[in-house]
């Protein structure tokens, strides 16, 4: 009689034991599908730019989006005339009135190339000429305010020696660039920010190193935000220019946080992990000034920040039937209520982004 | 919408794997071939089978019963199945089988039922109609998420005796897969229906 109920038991023990929180019926029962528009789902998306009243992608050709009339509906069929054919766009920013687009191609890197607005329809002879960009691969393209100004940061390989070594670009105008660094990197640059604190600091992340200083030829390595190991690959760094906040991630499941432009630093107190696989974060975004900021993983969808708790969390999105949930968020682009996140499989949108809880509605796949 | 094409196919090709055999014998009948005496089964026999084919989500059970949808496409699912006879009319053994189905946004459910079986089997030569049930456990997952569900699976078959090694036919069996949450009102009982064909193999 004991053997029974002690089997009785280890079975409603299995059974319970192996209940998450839902039920995966219940999360069927509760699924809906997804409003799936015409942009395919299986291109990587590399950028994304505002240009006017338009948005443009980097997926390998630069497709133009069109806001009205709504849906947003993307121009697949007539792309944005590469520089030369076959060159594919694996960056884009939106400076001034113009799209900067780095491309490659299969047999040679072909650089920085300008589309000229404000309705740009081609790259054709738009090559940056400036010696330090012309005919290098452009690793990272980012818009960073420096006191209100934006500025066009672009980091290349410079290629010949052996490892490679990656410089980092500063420009006003887009045409004229002068090194950031005082010397380069042999890691490529994933990311780079400013900080508006203490006269002005740029900040840049290159493997597991942290770039800091205040202007050309200026930037160096620092030290690491505090608990990071020296293996630790740092993959993007984010600054909040109101508050002077940076956030830093890595792909040892953490998000650094500094309230203070680089002075002091915290992070989430365990490394996030999926079962046993460590979460490698790759960008930050949110609102000016917000507590709670988005967060960029690889392969696990987003994951909300909050700052105001001690030590932070992070709260992965909890959507968990859409494609989005297992996607690689490498960027997003905010644009008032509507949030677009740019994954490795197609792009999603947002069109209830709000900021202050990084609360959203139904996502769209574009 | 390429997935669900794909699962026809699957399902299409298990069919007529199935099928071609009884083709064949009907050709053999037709030859002449003379025909075995009803074979009689006793404690020792054994059975091997292998089942494929359709997999019907019916729809899901609160435990206040009240049912709500799956959402599920029409899938597949297949078994193994090892039994014993224990006297000329029942028999007991094990059963191992899998299915899988679509989710609205193209997620795959799979579940891996295994569970110990008895059947009880009703013989008028060349035919046997075996009613079953199966109690188990079901291993179900879904994206990333796993899940042990009790199972139970009532079923039937109408199975037509080619000689006294093989006999083939058509199964139903239910599935009645009890699903339990932490959360108390979100647990669930899936219930679903299996329609397949079967080889079964005396010996």
């Amino acid at each position: 009689m004991k053997a029974r109920i002690a089997i009785v038991l280890l079975v409603m023990i299995t059974f319970l034991s192996g209940c998450p929180e839902g039920g995966i019926y219940y999360t069927l029962e509760n699924e809906t599908k997804t409003t799936d528009n015409t942009l395919r789902n299986d291109i990587p998306i590399h950028g994304i730019a505002r240009l006017g009243s338009d948005y443009y992608i980097a997926a390998g050709n630069v497709w133009k989006g069109t806001l009205t009339p709504s849906p947003v509906t993307w121009d697949t069929a007539t792309p944005i005339t590469p520089p030369v054919g076959g060159a594919l766009c694996t960056a884009l920013v939106a400076f001034g009135a113009d799209l900067y687009g780095g491309f490659i191609t299969q047999s040679d890197t072909v650089g920085l190339h300008k589309a000229a607005g404000p309705s740009p329809t081609t790259f054709v002879g738009g090559q940056i000429a400036d010696v330090g960009i012309k005919d290098r691969q452009v690793v990272l393209l980012a818009i960073v305010k420096s006191l209100t100004v934006p500025e066009l940061v672009v980091s290349t390989a410079i290629v010949g020696g052996s490892p490679y070594t990656y410089d980092l670009l500063l420009s006003t105008d887009g045409a004229a660039y002068s090194s950031l660094l005082s010397t380069t990197s042999t890691k490529p640059f994933t990311g780079v920010a400013y900080t508006s604190a203490s006269g002005g600091n740029y900040w840049a992340v290159a493997g597991s190193s942290l770039y800091s200083g205040t202007g050309v030829a200026n930037l160096v390595s620092v030290a690491s935000p505090t608990g990071a190991t020296s293996s630790e690959v740092l993959t993007s760094v984010f600054s909040d220019n109101e508050t002077s906040r940076l956030f830093v991630t890595s792909n040892l499941g953490y998000v650094y946080y500094s309230s203070n432009a680089g002075l002091s630093w915290t992070r989430n107190e365990t490394a996030v992990k999926v079962g046993d696989t460590v979460v490698t974060f790759l960008t930050v975004a949110g609102g000016s000034g917000q507590s709670k900021m988005l967060v960029g993983s690889d392969g696990y969808g987003y994951y909300v920040l909050d700052t105001a708790a001690s030590p932070p969390t992070l709260t992965r999105f909890s959507e968990s039937t859409i494609g989005l949930y297992t996607a690689s968020v490498r960027r997003f682009l905010i644009d008032g209520s509507r949030l677009f996140a740019c994954t490795l499989k197609g792009l999603w949108r947002n069109e209830s982004f709000n900021a202050t809880g990084c609360t959203v509605g139904s996502w769209i796949q574009e | 919408m390429n997935k669900r094409f794909l699962s026809i196919l699957i399902a299409a090709v298990l069919i007529t794997s199935v099928l071609a055999p009884l083709a064949a014998q009907d050709e053999q009948d037709t030859q002449g071939k003379p025909k075995e005496p009803p074979p009689q089964y006793t404690l020792g026999d054994q059975t091997l089978s292998i089942n494929a084919g359709l997999f019907v989500p019916l729809f899901f059970l609160t435990y206040q019963f009240a049912a709500a949808p799956t959402h599920l496409t029409i899938g597949g699912a297949g078994s193994l199945n090892w039994m014993a006879y224990v006297n000329s009319w029942l028999r007991v053994g094990i059963e191992v089988g899998g299915m899988f189905a679509l989710s609205p946004n193209g997620n795959t459910l799979l579940s891996l039922p295994m569970t110990a079986k008895a059947s009880y089997v009703l013989s008028a030569y060349p035919f046997e109609i075996p009613f079953s049930l199966g109690v188990g456990m079901n291993v179900v997952k879904y994206i990333d998420t796993s899940m042990v569900d009790l199972i139970l699976k009532p079923g039937v078959s109408g199975l037509w005796a080619y000689n006294a090694s093989w006999s083939f036919g058509l199964n139903a069996t239910y599935w009645w897969s009890m699903q339990f949450s932490k959360t108390a009102d979100q647990g669930r009982i899936g219930n679903f229906l299996e329609l397949s064909l079967c080889a079964l193999y005396h010996y």
